[in-house]
């Protein structure tokens, strides 16, 4: 999963468009990052890459980028 | 794994007590109105069921599904061998709810009696309880009781983590054994297993003097989605995959149950789900799941294998293939329970 998939995943499952937001982004300022669109995420993470991002990896990450690198670590 | 055969035990009966309230979600105030459709959409919750705050008790509520079972079967509670309960709600701990029920059916003093703190997987582990203990009695024939379920609300008030999800219910099953029946047509095959580096990812706690249940979403969806398709597949590996004609996952929200049904891949098997109408209601949401399919569908009066697969706060798993035959007595009551109910 490149870069763009993965602002395209996160904006379709927190209904945002990609364009307004980047990797710098802090996930928690979108005003719809709530528990179960975490859930959401987290969900359509592992379906396509296979990652499961644990909840204690959400608590020590702040901006996009943290998440990602989860991703393709 | 930890796998186990066991041989002549089957269920008699299921006999389900769920509220007569209900509660939409699409107008729970908990959530802002603008996300109600897409939680109800994602979790596949529509509807929970509620008893109104300390109106009634777990035992109150298990009474009523054994006075029904009873009464269907024609029992007598002098030939009740053993009763279990599975609850984390009993009004007290001491003493066990199944000492409090023994007492009230005048049970006689060869009843075993024995509580089960466990919720989702509950359900499963009180079937292999009673199936063991009633093949390793000496004699012909032996009945027991499985009781099983929960008054959630009563620990989740105010939190939008856990209120929109789970409902509360209890269920009553009979389950019977028959030396004769030892043919491997009528052979149960569990595995019961155990991730207690989950045992966070549900929990309680006490806020001044109340136990308040927390649960975290996202450990939730990972352990369930990450263990319990395997642990149902090593089970499969034991049994003939095609002879299963009915999957009962535990109802646990439609995000968890879609991944594990598509991942255990059985696709000759009907795999119902009742979380749009009752939520999540812990122990209850096998026997719960199984009667409302079975009120929806003929009797063949042919044998059936079904798989019911239990798991959650622990993290606890426990499945079985067991056969089904037709004559099971069953119901969802709702109460208060009208008079013509009875």
């Amino acid at each position: 999963m490149n870069e763009s998939d993965f602002l395209q995943l996160i904006a379709d499952e927190l209904m945002i468009s990609a364009d307004a937001i980047t990797l710098d982004t802090p996930f928690r300022t979108i005003p719809t990052w709530t528990s179960l669109n975490a859930l959401l995420v987290v969900s359509r993470l592992h379906e396509e890459t296979g990652c499961m991002i644990t909840a204690n990896d959400i608590a020590n990450s702040t901006q996009l980028k943290d998440l990602f690198q989860l991703i393709v670590a | 794994m930890s796998f186990h055969s066991i041989n002549g035990g089957s269920i008699r009966s299921i006999f389900n007590v769920i509220p007569a309230y209900t509660v939409d979600n699409l107008t729970e105030e908990l959530i802002p109105a603008s996300d109600r459709e897409s939680m109800v959409a994602h979790t596949g919750i529509r509807f929970r069921r509620k008893f109104p705050e300390e109106t009634v008790t777990t035992t109150q509520l298990f009474i009523e599904g054994i006075k029904r079972t009873l009464s269907e079967l024609q029992w007598d509670p002098n030939g009740i061998s053993a009763l279990v309960c599975v609850t984390q709600t009993p009004e007290t701990h001491i003493p066990a709810v199944s000492c409090i029920l023994h007492n009230e059916f005048k049970l006689p003093a060869s009843t075993a009696c024995l509580d089960i703190n466990l919720g989702c997987s509950g359900y499963v582990y009180g079937l292999h309880q009673l199936f063991s203990l009633l093949q390793n009695q000496i004699g012909e024939s032996g009945r027991a009781l499985l009781c099983c379920g929960d008054i959630t609300s009563s620990l989740i008030k105010h939190d939008k983590a856990t209120v929109p999800i789970f409902s509360d219910g209890i269920s009553v099953t009979a389950v019977e054994f028959d030396r004769n029946n030892l043919q491997e047509e009528y052979c149960s095959y569990f595995n019961l297993e155990t991730l207690g580096s989950g045992h966070t990812a549900i929990r309680s706690e006490f806020v001044g003097h109340k136990e308040v249940m927390r649960l975290n979403g996202i450990e939730v969806f990972n352990y369930s989605v990450q263990f319990v398709p395997k642990h149902i597949k090593d089970l499969l590996q034991l049994v003939d995959k095609e002879r299963i004609s009915l999957v009962v996952l535990h109802q646990a929200n439609k995000l968890i149950n879609d991944a594990i049904a598509k991942r255990i891949s059985l696709p000759q098997a009907h795999c119902p789900s009742t979380l749009y109408r009752y939520g999540n209601m812990a122990s209850a949401s096998i026997p719960i799941t199984l009667v409302d399919y079975l009120s929806s569908t003929a009797s063949t009066g042919v044998i059936s294998y079904a798989l019911l697969s239990g798991f959650g706060v622990g993290f606890s798993m426990g499945s079985v293939v067991l056969p089904l035959e037709s004559d099971i007595k069953y119901a969802n009551l709702e109460f208060p329970i009208s008079s013509n109910e009875n």
